[in-house]
């Protein structure tokens, strides 16, 4: 049996016109792999439509190049950005238009004054990646809080996530935490001046100064 | 476009060569996604992840060989990495919910179930996206809905002689193109 034909007549037969030639020496050795092909074949892996996502691809690379032109921080320098994709939660049909524009400054009037909202998009670095997250800093009460969502694991036990601004004086610390997707924190120092956004993995060792381990950052662009 | 030239300009980022890297592979990329991740959006968010780090990726690949191994081995690590990222979210939330909290760095977490179809996933899936719409369309229906060839040529109200002779040739490409399985060791 030409093992070619066989596969022809194993894999077209439809079980109408009688048995499939039996395999024989050569040919029969390819048995189990001809039932890899069939089986391959009946999966839904095989027949599902493939998202329509090349746009979303492209969009996510230009915010990923979009972000690698922006000034590069002390710490950051060292620290490619990565992880630009987004959760599906967040943004199903993530769109070019959407997702080029990596921070939305918003204005809001309310109470008379003028408030300040920006949305901060955080790419995982090589610590975290494939990880993603996001914050929104708003304005309020005499300083900024800071509504961060995040895809991190849960911290180790002798670890925790800490969130820090980076601006023309270092590093400021604006919060601790463990895990959970949604985290609020709150920023006394002006993120009008700040530039980066950064989590960090720290030490349960009592060191305040922030450690290297970046796990997310990205570039808070709030008008002065 | 070349394939050497188009993963050039995809590893400039340039927004045609990246569609067109998703339309040959986005369908192979899908299947593996598909057969490791029980999830649909999950799957969906994997196909993405596996193009973005392709990019940043893309200047360490040689462009004048194929880049189908290449793509299939970020698709396979994307979909275990976010299969380890849920694995963690459902051990935490049991963790949580039994008041046993434990630290998920220190956890072992398991691999897709799947995982070692990924490839026949893979292989299976560029053969098919390789046929035409007519060939596509009797393998799916002879295979995945199990029709007979009779059953084929009434729905599609076409001859039961064109049906087999439709099915020859998918199935002849199929074969030139999957037959190499017996010799693949990732299997």
């Amino acid at each position: 049996v030409d093992i070619d034909d066989f596969i022809v007549s194993a894999l077209g037969d439809d079980g109408s016109e009688g048995a499939s030639p039996m395999p024989s020496g050569e040919a029969a050795a390819l048995a189990p792999e001809l039932e890899r092909i069939r089986e391959g074949l009946t999966w839904d892996a095989t027949w599902d439509e493939a998202p329509e996502a090349a746009d979303a691809v492209v969009a996510a690379i230009q915010a990923e190049q979009h972000q690698s032109t922006a000034p590069a921080s002390a710490a950051g320098a060292s620290t490619p950005a990565v992880g630009r994709a987004r959760r599906a939660w967040r943004m199903p049909a993530l769109g070019a238009a959407a997702a080029a524009a990596v921070v939305v400054l918003v204005l809001l009037v309310a109470g008379g004054r003028t408030t300040s909202q920006v949305t901060v998009d955080l790419a995982g670095t090589e610590r975290a990646a494939g990880a993603s997250g996001e914050a929104e800093l708003a304005d309020a009460d005499g300083g900024w809080r800071v509504d961060l969502r995040h895809e991190l694991p849960a911290a180790p036990a002798d670890a925790f996530y800490e969130a820090w601004v980076e601006g023309p004086s270092g590093y400021t610390s604006i919060g601790t935490f463990r895990g959970g997707e949604a985290v609020v924190l709150w920023s006394g120092v002006d993120l009008r001046v700040q530039q980066v956004l950064v989590i960090t993995l720290e030490p349960d060792d009592g060191d305040p100064a922030v450690s290297t381990a970046a796990m997310l950052r990205g570039t808070i662009d709030l008008d002065p | 476009m070349e394939t050497e030239v188009l993963l050039e300009r995809f590893r400039e980022g340039d927004p045609d060569a990246v569609r067109e890297l998703f339309r040959r592979y986005a369908g192979g990329v899908q299947a593996v996604a598909n057969r490791s991740l029980s999830d649909r959006s999950l799957a969906d968010e994997a196909v993405q992840q596996t193009f973005v780090q392709a990019w940043r990726a893309a200047d360490r690949v040689d462009p004048t060989r194929d880049p189908a191994p290449w793509l299939y081995t970020i698709a396979r690590r994307v979909a275990i990495d976010l299969y380890r990222r849920e694995d963690r979210r459902r051990a935490e939330s049991y963790d949580h919910d039994d008041g046993t909290a434990r630290a998920a760095g220190a956890r072992l977490v398991s691999l897709p179930p799947s995982l070692d179809q990924a490839w026949d996933a893979w292989q299976v899936r560029l053969a098919v996206d390789e046929l035409g719409d007519d060939e596509q369309a009797i393998v799916r229906m002879q295979h995945f809905d199990e029709l007979t060839h009779q059953e084929i040529a009434d729905r599609l109200q076409i001859p039961v002689g064109t049906v087999k002779s439709r099915s020859y040739r998918a199935h002849r490409r199929l074969a030139a193109a999957l037959g190499h399985l017996a010799d693949d060791g990732e299997g």
